[in-house]
């Protein structure tokens, strides 16, 4: 069940980019996992990025974060970027308000930690060791650590997949608010195809090193679950993902 | 949990109206419902029970150990008895022989562990840290860890001679190898993803081993201490086999070749006091330099 | 917190920094030093309380080495002038060396050996357990015989196995690695024959659970205790002189010995740590005098020579007259 005006709707940004990729493809052992991939990302633009495993989404994250180098192709990206990861990756022996800043030290540094960390509402873990955190506290930290930067790109690796059902609600609301504040462009690599349509302005789908098929997401935020619209992206995306729609509801 | 419990109660008690259908199509069920609240007075015996045992049980051992002695089941060479140790202490103390010995086997140990121990830091952190320093180190290290201290006394005696410097070096290779194989590991076990993270976040090559190498690999790098601690102690016996004329090494090697068991066991008391102390004074500095570890438990 | 920790590896790290300069201080002046190593304190102290050492014309210095290699190792690496040691020890020296020992290169020569030449006193002995029902050297075969090699220990082990006719495999050899490990296995019933000094297994010979087979005197072992010197040392004009002082005032030490057994016993259980029982024994049994290093000496020598390189012990044949120097025996037997 296609919208009408998707295709219609995708039009090159005027506006300057945030991420700019031409033609990038890295391949491990002669396989091409990306495959001359193009695009570009406006500042502020939230981009949800699906696909099956081993479809090289995270091998895109890898590049954009700088953690990984193309084969082919160039790659332009924001000086300041950031990542949460699918764990926190925090240093257990650091407090966390010495995480949020990681590598600096001082009066200034701990007052930009206790903003950011009031910003992800744990204030009061400031001195807290890592170790004593739950899950999700440990993730909105590593949120803060993310955040304090002012990266231009943000980029999410699956961060809520660990987390319990209730938590990962809490944290969609708390990634938009936090996005709404900040303003960065965002990459946020995921499974859960509810999460990219509730979160993204633009949904890609990752198959076979190539983008397979990019969707727009026109629905005002914050989402509801329940709109119909909602729901006929939710199938046309389970579609592309060669899960059908019967076994996909639940 | 709850539910499975809750179950087992039905089923258990046939006054309930539950069905008793769990039961009959052979499904076995536990009772895990409390039993009746010990008493306060069975608890305090409880825990009394434990003090009694705890002091109770050495006390009876040394006391079978004596009588077995006192009526000479066991020849007194082959294992001296409880006053027969307590005798030898008596005789080391009031000789002067021990109140010697310790700070002169201490001031050896002390010195060699912390010369040993900041050369096997150093090596640790560069072969941990430097692809080009394991490559110089490793393998060597590698090697002459496995060398028995031993046999190279007469080594040691050519090459560093039979002064009081001779005796620390002893020490000092003691414990290079545990404070470096520890603190390799302890670098080298960092999470890859921890240093990625760091590199995401713009942390340069020192920002990163200071603050998150260096820290994550502390307790590795403290065991490393503690086993070097240990080795410092251990190889007095072999240190004080050169020119010593006191220490407590000294006086296990002159037990060993006098025949004193009573001493040497004596010695070995000694030791294993020393062994505590040295737990107890890594506990403290466990404490200190590693606040965010969940604490163990002391009972 | 973090300034703790930094404090705790700053510590480490000072207090190593502090230890790096040891304080060394050397004897300064003119005056001619003489190294000594002993194996234990045993003979130094006696020396020191025998009062002969007063108004010495040198710096003399001791060095407790215990073991043969050490004290070898001690002496090669100049670190020691002389040392004390087993007559056999140079006799295995000289035979493993690569380069052949002559009258001008030997590194190491012997320049005084004693003994007890009371023949209650054997220096080493071949001990049997009375349970094991040893009644001659027609019985050792077969039997667990626990010696340890190198010395004069290893020699009676060799010499008592060829008196009674029988090869190493006839027998089953527990080679330990000194005679304490040695006396101890014996002592404690795990062998049958003990080789070795007398001491280690004089309480179980006390008892009446172990005797003595033979003696060192019967296989004519010299079993000599001796101090080796440093071929330069030797050859060093105030060396020798220092060196002929201190042998001749070793000589006084033995003549006051077996007159002042209660002193040596005190010592013995106050610096030795020795039961009084022990004590008495070994007092009278370290009770010596010198034996000039004389031809009759060196005849016997050769002759073990002869035997270690026939067991296969030592690899060439070799002359051990240039291992001694008679440069010293008017200060150690003036008579001779």
């Amino acid at each position: 069940m296609p919208l009408p005006d998707q295709r219609a709707s995708f039009a090159r940004p005027a506006a300057p980019a945030a991420v700019l990729l031409k033609d990038v493809s890295r391949s491990f052992a002669d396989r091409a996992v990306l495959d001359q991939i193009n695009l570009t990302i406006r500042p502020g633009e939230f981009v949800a990025v699906l696909g099956p495993s081993g479809t090289g989404k995270t091998t895109l994250l890898r590049l954009l974060a700088g953690l990984d180098q193309v084969d082919a192709g160039s790659i332009i990206v924001p000086a300041v970027r950031s990542v949460v990861f699918q764990e926190p990756r925090l240093v257990p022996a650091k407090r966390v308000w010495e995480n949020v800043v990681l590598g600096r030290r001082g009066a200034a540094a701990r007052a930009r930690a206790g903003t950011a960390l009031t910003e992800v509402g744990l204030a009061g873990h400031a001195d807290a060791w890592p170790s004593t955190l739950s899950g999700g506290e440990a993730q909105r930290v590593a949120l803060a650590r993310a955040l304090v930067r002012e990266p231009g790109l943000l980029l999410l690796d699956e961060p809520f997949a660990a987390l319990d059902a209730l938590t990962r609600i809490k944290m969609h609301d708390l990634v938009l608010q936090l996005w709404q504040r900040h303003h960065p462009a965002v990459v946020l690599v995921t499974h859960d195809v509810d999460e990219a349509i509730l979160l993204a302005d633009r949904i890609l789908v990752l198959s076979n090193g190539a983008i397979g098929v990019e969707l727009p997401v026109g629905l005002s935020k914050p989402r509801d679950r329940a709109d119909p619209l909602f729901a006929a992206l939710r199938a046309q995306l389970l579609a592309e993902l060669g899960v059908g729609a019967s076994t996909a509801a639940h | 949990m709850t539910d499975i419990v809750s179950l087992a109660q039905y089923a258990l008690s046939p006054k309930q109206e539950a069905p008793a259908a769990p039961q009959t199509k052979g499904l076995v069920l536990v009772d895990l419902t409390p039993r009746a609240r010990t008493s306060h007075l069975s608890a305090a015996w409880q825990v009394w029970r434990g003090r009694l045992l705890r002091v109770g049980s050495p006390l009876a051992i040394l006391l079978v150990w004596q009588i077995a002695s006192g009526f000479g089941f066991v020849a007194p060479e082959v294992l001296p008895s409880p006053l027969d140790i307590i005798a030898a202490f008596r005789e080391l103390i009031a000789m002067g022989d021990l109140q010697s010995a310790l700070p002169v086997s201490l001031y050896r140990s002390l010195s060699g562990l912390a010369i040993g121990g900041t050369i096997g830091l150093t090596i640790g952190l560069f072969a941990g840290l430097w692809r080009v320093g394991e490559e110089i180190f490793d393998a060597p290290l590698q090697m002459l860890r496995t060398i028995p201290f031993i046999a190279l006394v007469p080594l040691f005696i050519t090459w560093f001679g039979i002064d009081e410097s001779a005796k620390i070096v002893v020490i000092v290779a003691a414990t290079i190898f545990p404070m470096y194989l520890n603190t390799y590991a302890g670098v080298r076990g960092v999470d890859p993803k921890l240093t990625e993270a760091a590199k995401v976040f713009g942390l340069d090559a020192r920002q990163t081993t200071l603050h998150v190498i260096l820290p994550t690999a502390l307790p590795s790098i403290l065991l490393g201490l503690r086993y070097a601690a240990g080795v410092a102690l251990l190889a007095l016996v072999v240190a004080e086999q050169i020119n010593a004329r006191s220490g407590i090494g000294y006086i296990l090697n002159n037990a060993n070749m006098n025949q004193r068991s009573d001493i040497i066991v004596a010695g070995i008391i000694v030791y294993a006091v020393l062994g505590i102390a040295t737990d107890l004074v890594m506990r403290v500095i466990e404490r200190i330099a590693l606040p965010w570890r969940p604490k163990l438990a002391l009972a | 917190m973090t300034l703790t920790r930094r404090q705790v590896l700053a510590s480490i790290g000072a207090v190593s920094v502090g230890l790096a300069s040891p304080a060394i201080v050397r004897a300064a002046g003119s005056r001619t030093k003489l190294i000594v190593g002993t194996q234990d304190i045993a003979i130094q102290e006696t020396v020191i309380a025998s009062g002969v050492l007063d108004g010495l014309p040198f710096d003399l210095q001791w060095a407790v080495l215990p073991g043969p290699a050490a004290q070898l190792s001690g002496l090669y690496s100049k670190a020691l002038d002389v040392g004390l040691m087993g007559d056999t020890s140079l006799i295995i020296e000289q035979g493993r060396a690569k380069l052949d020992w002559t009258e001008e290169n030997a590194p190491l020569q012997i320049v005084a050996g004693w003994r007890n030449s009371d023949r209650a006193y054997p220096p080493v002995v071949t001990v049997v357990r009375n349970d094991a029902k040893i009644n001659g050297l027609e019985d050792l075969r077969g039997r667990k015989w626990a010696y340890n090699f190198g010395g004069f220990n290893y020699l009676q082990y060799v010499l008592s196995r060829l008196k009674a006719g029988l090869k190493a495999t006839d027998i089953q050899p527990v080679q330990l690695t000194d005679q304490f490990a040695a006396a101890a296995a014996f002592n404690a019933g795990r062998t049958d024959v003990y080789s070795g000094g007398l001491g280690a297994v004089h309480a179980t010979v006390e008892k009446g659970d172990a005797r003595i087979l033979l003696i060192s005197d019967e296989l004519d072992i010299p079993s000599l205790t001796v101090f080796s010197a440093r071929g330069d040392v030797i050859r060093d004009e105030a060396k020798a002189v220092a060196l002929t002082e201190f042998l001749g005032r070793v000589r006084q030490h033995w003549e006051w010995f077996p007159s002042n057994l209660a002193t040596v016993e005190k010592i013995y259980i106050e610096k030795l740590k020795q039961t009084p029982g022990d004590a008495k024994f070994f007092a009278a049994n370290a009770a010596s005098r010198f034996f000039p290093l004389n031809a009759e000496l060196i005849r016997r020598e050769q002759r073990i020579a002869d035997v270690l390189f026939e067991s296969g012990d030592l690899p060439k044949k070799i002359k051990v007259d240039i291992e001694f120097s008679q440069k010293f025996n008017n200060a150690t037997s003036p008579a001779a």
